[in-house]
């Protein structure tokens, strides 16, 4: 649809009368990826209902082909980070990311995630980019669901320009972390402290009032 | 925790399992450790503190005119109720009378404000159990909420709409209107729902003895809202400690008898008639040509002048200067609570004065924070799939949980 | 009536309370009569009752409350006095039948913030005094279940005392300042 017949030399229009179009392989993969978005919701707060609401009948995100939200960071190509990020929840924000697959995109959305926005207090991290590197920011307390859907947009536009095919190096958004591997969350490096799971024995005391011992 | 059947000389263990932080069904960053025999809950820890943004210490560096914002990040489903519920605290701290205006309007933008709010629980609750079309008819409604909200406020989702001493701006002509048209075609919306849902064989096999909490248990628990009144305790902060002129009003408090997730089900959806019956009644209180703030001298050094004569007048702007350096004067170490019936349950504020515009101590009472910690009663016994749907009936919202 | 269990809307209705000022002398006067080593004064602001009671009585006021009819905890929170050097806590109670509100306070010393935990009373107090041990360093004796609820378990600080600074002490102690690194 986007070629005009000026750009096909002579034998491509022959071959494009015949049903078939040459294009650089690249290409190809770039527009199947732009209209097949495949987002991880990683709602946190109030951005998260915006988020909810782009999904629904009136925005309509089906239209961009990026209505497929999948709760399994394994299936996803794009990162939604609604809401304020918290250092408590910094680890897990990481993981997610680390989890999806190549190729990836980051969008933060609010200023929450951006630049801790608001809240610049003991608890928040103050934007997520000290974490996960980010590849378009959209700002809003919380942005109206039109500037999301012109943010996936932006993310459209950027897989479009990237010319990336698997096995190459791929370029990261803006990042603000300094170790690549772990970013700046030394916490990190140690291992994950409050995410591991108690097992039974080590609590079996918990709580007695409650369930009977 | 080993338990043998003798029988089959088979062994059989507990299998703790970890659901979020980061899960589709916690209604945000809920994360639950649970302990399953099989298929059974045998024991739950809720773990909360994934979005604390410390809005407490916030709050107590910053003047009450600046807290108002924070608010409506606390339960960011029905920010207009706490908005309104914070400038009211704060009123009452520093003793102000607001005009019937005000009161009405208030009134009726925190009804509204409980529709959209319990518009967006039935939608997730019934995405939770899978039933996807809910979601649709109930966003398409909300949008309608929060058009009217936009037109309100001029922000369609996060308002800031209280001021102490009033609201953030007058309504346009004809908005009255408007709200009636949509309360009054509400009910289409919620019928519908009702009839998808109420008699559906699989709501109510998903729904009926779950997540059951006995009245008793309920009242131990400090649970609030639309959870206590479904245990079939009669508590409601509007009835019980009116304010804004709640008992000038004709509405019924629903009671479930159960105290499962169904009846919470039921619960909230009658709330949502009640809520449009409490807007029709308000709206015939509503005079389009009384003054919003009052005209007293002495209530004036309060709250901020209107924004439109700051940029045009030297006395006005001298005005919105002084207050915002002295802003009202709190009583120093006196202390205040006060409480609203937040869609989520009573959302109380206790305020400290310190003599200045700012406050020593702001403490939010949080309804989500007390509902949660009747998790692991309610899931205990219960299957595993259960837990979804005890978690959407508790209508959390982490933000109002963790602040 | 089974609410619900035909699948009707079929609930019941609230009786309307009546009038909001709830007089609370005769409770005051039974806590004074009943008992009698304690010694605690009484504080009246904006229809609100305050009764506060030394350290060592806190429990023993809550329990006479909780005997009393008051069988719902509304709230327990705290307030750092750095001047008095005090950590006051403060429970608000209530009788849902008859509407009673009261509040009961203590003042601790910063020190050693210790005090007995309510939660043999009220099984709701748990979490509200883990919030209160968490962002106040109030440690609560007798608790099942003292961890921190809000912020992490490595955390160290409280950090609602007024000497806390907003932005965090440690808070870029794992995130780089800004323009570091870039």
């Amino acid at each position: 649809m986007g070629i005009s017949k000026e750009d096909l030399l002579k034998e491509d229009l022959e071959l494009v009368k015949g049903g078939v179009i040459l294009a650089p392989l690249h290409k190809v993969i770039d527009i199947s990826r732009k209209n097949s978005l495949w987002p991880m919701p990683f709602g946190l707060s109030c951005c998260a209902i915006e988020m909810m609401a782009v999904v629904a009948a009136r925005y309509d995100l089906a239209r961009f082909g990026a209505e497929a939200f999948r709760f399994t960071p394994r299936q996803c190509d794009l990162m939604i980070v609604a809401g304020t990020l918290t250092r408590k929840m910094a680890e897990a924000g990481k993981r997610i990311y680390d989890m999806m697959p190549e190729p990836k995109w980051v969008i933060a959305m609010g200023v929450c995630t951006t630049t801790g926005g608001m809240f610049n207090s003991y608890s928040v991290v103050q934007g997520i980019d000290h974490i996960i590197p980010v590849d378009v920011y959209i700002p809003g307390c919380p942005p109206r669901p039109d500037a999301l859907i012109y943010g996936i947009m932006k993310i459209q536009e950027k897989v479009m320009k990237e010319k990336w095919i698997p096995g190459q190096e791929r370029k990261v958004g803006h990042y603000r972390g300094r170790d690549p591997k772990y970013g700046a969350l030394k916490v990190l490096s140690e291992g994950p402290k409050s995410l591991t799971v108690e097992t039974d024995e080590s609590r079996s005391d918990w709580r007695k009032g409650y369930f009977g011992g | 925790m080993k338990k043998e059947t003798r029988d089959l000389g088979l062994k059989t263990q507990t299998l703790t399992m970890n659901m979020g932080p980061q899960h589709p069904s916690t209604h945000g960053v809920l994360r639950i450790v649970l302990t399953l025999d099989g298929e059974v809950v045998v024991g739950a820890i809720p773990y909360i503190g994934f979005l604390h943004r410390g809005i407490e210490k916030i709050a107590e560096n910053k003047t009450l005119h600046q807290v108002i914002p924070y608010t409506d990040r606390m339960d960011y489903l029905s920010p207009i109720s706490n908005n309104i519920g914070l400038c009211l605290a704060v009123e009452k701290l520093i003793n102000f009378q607001i005009t019937e205006k005000c009161r009405v309007m208030r009134v009726i933008a925190s009804e509204l404000a409980r529709i959209s709010s319990h518009l967006i629980w039935i939608a997730t609750h019934a995405l939770d159990l899978g039933a996807g079309s809910p979601y649709f008819y109930a966003f398409t409604e909300r949008e309608k909420y929060l058009d009217i909200f936009d037109e309100m406020t001029g922000v369609r989702f996060t308002v800031s709409y209280g001021r102490i001493g009033g609201l953030a701006r007058d309504w346009e002509k004809g908005l009255d209107k408007k709200i009636l048209n949509l309360v009054e075609n509400t009910p289409k919306c919620i019928d519908e729902l009702d009839r998808l849902l109420t008699r559906n064989r699989i709501w109510i096999e998903r729904n009926q003895n779950v997540g059951v909490i006995s009245k008793e248990e309920a009242v131990n628990l400090s649970l609030c809202g639309p959870n206590l009144r479904a245990s079939g305790v009669e508590w409601d902060i509007r009835k019980a400690y009116p304010y804004l002129g709640y008992e000038k009003y004709k509405f019924e408090i629903p009671v479930g008898e159960n105290g499962d997730a169904y009846d919470r089900y039921l619960v909230r959806m009658e709330e949502m008639r009640q809520s449009i019956e409490i807007v029709k009644q308000a709206l015939k209180d509503y005079d389009e040509k009384a003054s919003l703030w009052p005209e007293d001298i002495e209530s004036q050094k309060s709250f901020y002048p209107p924004k439109e004569k700051v940029l045009t007048s030297m006395e006005e702007l001298i005005h919105q200067f002084m207050v915002a350096t002295e802003g009202p004067k709190t009583p120093k170490y006196e202390e205040i609570y006060f409480a609203i019936e937040a869609p989520k349950g009573e959302l109380g504020f206790y305020i400290v004065g310190s003599g200045t515009n700012v406050a020593h101590r702001l403490h939010f009472r949080s309804p989500t924070f007390a509902n949660l910690q009747a998790l692991p009663v309610m899931l205990k016994g219960g299957m595993v799939a259960d837990v979804v749907a005890t978690v959407a009936s508790l209508d959390p919202v982490m933000g109002d949980a963790d602040r | 009536m089974k609410a619900g269990r035909t699948g009707e809307r079929d609930i019941l209705v609230a009786e309307i309370y009546k009038g909001w000022d709830v007089d609370l002398t005769e409770t005051i006067s039974r806590l004074k009569e009943s008992l009698k080593d304690v010694e605690f004064s009484v504080h009246n602001f904006r229809g609100e009752t305050t009764i506060i009671v030394k350290n060592g009585d806190l429990h023993k006021t809550l329990e006479f409350f909780k005997n009393d009819g008051f069988d719902y905890l509304v709230d327990v929170s705290s307030s750092h006095y750095p001047e008095r050097g005090e950590i006051e806590v403060i429970y608000l109670i209530r009788e849902l039948k008859s509407r009673r509100q009261i509040r009961v306070k203590s003042a601790l010393s910063v020190e050693n913030p210790m005090v007995l935990s309510a939660c043999d009373l009220w099984r709701g107090a748990d979490w509200f005094e883990r919030e209160v041990y968490d962002l106040m360093g109030v440690i609560f004796e007798g608790h099942p279940d003292l961890r921190r609820i809000m912020m992490p378990e490595d955390f160290e600080d409280f950090p609602l005392r007024k000497q806390y600074p907003m932005e965090g002490d440690d808070e870029w102690r794992n995130f780089l300042k800004p323009g570091e690194g870039e």
